[in-house]
């Protein structure tokens, strides 16, 4: 206890020169100036960021890219306020009050209740960052191969099932993302697998130009086929949040914190749907459920300290397990692991000042984040104007630059291309990109880990089911298939109105 | 439960494309289970049928095959109960909000800056230059020629174009001293 707090003291501390800072509040502005923008989300900020970084040290890139997906999310309530439009996917939930509020001319207390609610679900999200994480690592030092295999495919399943309305398309999305992981020299005999002799293949596809074509050139190519239209922003009153909104609504903030953290550390789940569930949530539990969609303060708060509070979430299975919780964790990751950071249960043991240096890294994003929201918000407003034009083509002159800064190698260029157009025209068709960004992340240790559990009992499968934490996962991933087949899911809801139906009241 | 919140697993509306697409899949997956079928299985180095390369792509090959054809039988479905229905206009409208014209553009200028123009002679910053100058003055062109505000979005396109090359040639070649293509 007084170990990690010393270690998260002198975290804290290491980051307080003139240049952290600097890139703290940078990339926090920088952040929520992308957020602020509907059709860039925060995975494609940070996959950009990462090729933008990457000769910087470690401990700077990483800094950078926290910050910016805290200012991401944090930003996206800007235009979900004044537009109705969630800058990312995570603020749609806040669309539903915070826009409400605008037109009823209160657009500057909405945007200090976001403010505010963001700022104390990212404080909850930290906390649980820092004490869950050594837990969690400690504890994922007796998985073996068997939970590995089952954790990276239940991180595919559930962003399959959860992003998106088809969990179909999801899962298709999610195998083809493990099967391009597969691509290159396998990782454990080195032979070439669907290289087809091509040099540029064997090592696979690199692996930050194809989520930047995933996520970024895609996105690009989404914005840029669709009419461009000039934003009509709500005046803004006074923004000084109002601290009171948030004490007398505490339960919702405490519920929110728990639900988003939890969200956040279910492998693959985003930031999206533990707004939505906070949510939903807070409207259930509320006194006044019906004010929620007509200018709910209560809604507002929980919406935004759930989608912040599953940020810090989302780390915690990256840095414990090396499973992200969410796309942009899976970035996040991938970005660490270029560094030379290895995230898993060793790290804890070889590195452990590092974990408390991405606690501090969030405690450095949410001082920018409030920095920025008390003091920005007006000029912050002008981004809005940007036209979306001009934006876009520099995006994807970066997205070029970038995939060829890695390496130096046109490939990568091609591979951003070729992953971007074709995201594209699936996303058109409602394929989503965030498991397939999960799968591309995990391949590598579905494969290594299926293989060596295989090796490890002779062939057998058994322990792959019979492992208490593997036979849960197991049942897991089984039952989110078995519910998604229409017989089975009908069979289950008549079980279900069958079995709570004698215990409910039926009104008169 | 409203018609845009479908319940898992149930009553899911297919889109049109669905069943060309699940064909696609189906194929794909019976092509890397073929491919991996067919892989070295390196027997002469002692490795046993279990721990083989081709195993964990053959498994996702297998499963893309199942899902590529429960997707195609469902599409199937939604095409028969569409003929049955009476037609609806906003059926297969894939794109949104998505212009064909934009559409094409779009593609034509990434893949002809990255194709055509990165590594291919030009320098670095006169293919960003052009790509972006073209991007803004062909997208804001049916705008701007409403609103009579052609030559200032021309310059204004020219301008933005020139610090966005410039600043990226700056940042990558000086900064980070990367051999821009």
């Amino acid at each position: 206890m007084f170990e990690g707090l010393l270690l998260l003291g002198k975290s804290v501390v290491s980051f307080l020169d003139f240049w952290s800072l600097t890139y703290t509040f940078g990339a926090t502005l920088l952040g929520i100036l992308v957020g602020c923008m509907p059709g860039l989300s925060a995975t494609l900020a940070i996959s950009l960021l990462t090729t933008l970084t990457i000769k910087l040290p470690a401990h700077d890139a990483i800094l950078i890219l926290v910050c910016a997906y805290v200012g991401t999310i944090y930003g996206g309530s800007r235009t979900a306020i004044l537009l109705n439009i969630p800058g990312t996917a995570a603020n749609a939930a806040a669309c539903l009050d915070g826009y409400q509020l605008a037109r009823q001319g209160k657009a500057g207390r909405a945007m200090g209740i976001a403010t505010t609610g963001s700022v104390a679900g990212s404080i909850f999200g930290i906390l649980c960052l820092a004490t869950i994480t050594p837990w969690l690592a400690e504890k994922a030092l007796a998985f073996q191969s068997y939970e590995f295999f089952w954790l990276a495919l239940f991180g595919v399943m559930m962003s399959g099932s959860l992003t998106g309305s088809d969990p179909l398309k999801g899962w298709i999305m999610g195998m083809l993302g493990l099967f391009v992981a597969q691509i290159g020299q396998d990782g454990i005999h080195a032979l070439e697998r669907f290289s087809f002799g091509d040099p540029n293949l064997a090592g696979g596809l690199s692996l930050i130009p194809t989520l930047v074509g995933a996520f970024g050139a895609s996105e690009v190519l989404t914005v840029m086929s669709e009419r461009f239209s000039r934003p009509k922003v709500h005046t803004v009153d006074s923004i000084i949040p109002r601290f009171r909104d948030v004490i007398v609504h505490w339960k919702t903030v405490l519920r929110s914190g728990v639900i988003g953290v939890y969200i956040g550390i279910l492998p693959g789940v985003g930031e999206d749907m533990a707004a939505w569930s906070s949510y939903a949530a807070a409207k259930k539990a509320s006194k006044n459920p019906e004010e929620f969609g007509k200018g709910s303060v209560e809604g507002l708060i929980a919406a935004e300290t759930g989608d912040n509070a599953s940020i810090p979430g989302g780390i915690i299975p990256a840095l414990a397990l090396a499973i992200p919780g969410s796309a942009p964790a899976a970035v996040l990751l991938a970005a660490m692991i270029i560094h030379g950071v290895n995230p898993g249960p060793m790290l804890m043991i070889q590195h452990p000042q590092f974990v408390y240096d991405v606690v501090a890294m969030n405690l450095l994003a949410t001082i920018g984040m409030l920095f920025f929201g008390l003091f920005l918000v007006k000029p912050l407003l002008k981004v809005l104007l940007v036209p979306r034009s001009m934006i876009m083509p520099i995006v994807f002159l970066l997205c070029t630059v970038g995939s060829f800064a890695i390496a130096s190698r046109l490939f990568d260029v091609y591979t951003m291309l070729a992953v971007g157009v074709i995201g594209f025209f699936l996303r058109r068709f409602g394929y989503q990109m965030a498991p397939f960004v999960l799968g591309l992340v995990l391949g590598d240790l579905l494969d290594k880990s299926f293989r060596r559990g295989l090796v490890l009992s002779g062939g057998e499968l058994e322990p792959f089911f019979t492992r208490p934490i593997s036979g849960l996962l197991a049942a897991i991933v089984l039952l989110t298939l078995l519910l998604n087949i229409p017989p089975v899911h009908r069979l289950y809801e008549r079980a279900k109105q069958a079995v709570f139906g004698r215990f409910s009241r039926t009104p008169a | 439960m409203p018609a845009e919140q479908p319940a898992p697993g149930g009553g899911r509306p297919a889109e049109p494309a669905d069943f060309i697409f699940g064909l696609f899949w189906a194929v794909l997956g019976a092509s890397i289970a073929w491919g991996s079928w067919t892989m070295d299985r390196l027997e002469r180095q002692g490795v046993e049928p279990y721990a083989v390369p081709g195993l964990v792509p053959g498994l996702l090959g297998l499963i893309l095959l199942v899902f590529g054809v429960v997707l195609a039988l469902r599409g199937w479905q939604g095409r028969m109960a569409r003929a049955d229905a009476p037609p609806d206009e906003g059926a297969g409208d894939a794109g949104g909000k998505a212009e064909p014209w934009r559409t094409g553009l779009a593609l034509l200028l990434v893949l002809g800056f990255v194709l055509g123009l990165l590594g291919q002679g030009p320098p670095f910053w006169a293919a960003a230059f052009a790509f972006v100058f073209l991007a803004i003055a062909l997208f804001e062109f049916p705008e701007r020629r409403a609103n009579g505000t052609l030559l200032k979005g021309l310059a204004l396109a020219f301008v933005v174009a020139a610090c966005a090359a410039a600043a990226a040639t700056f940042v990558f070649q000086d900064v980070f001293l990367v051999r821009l293509p």
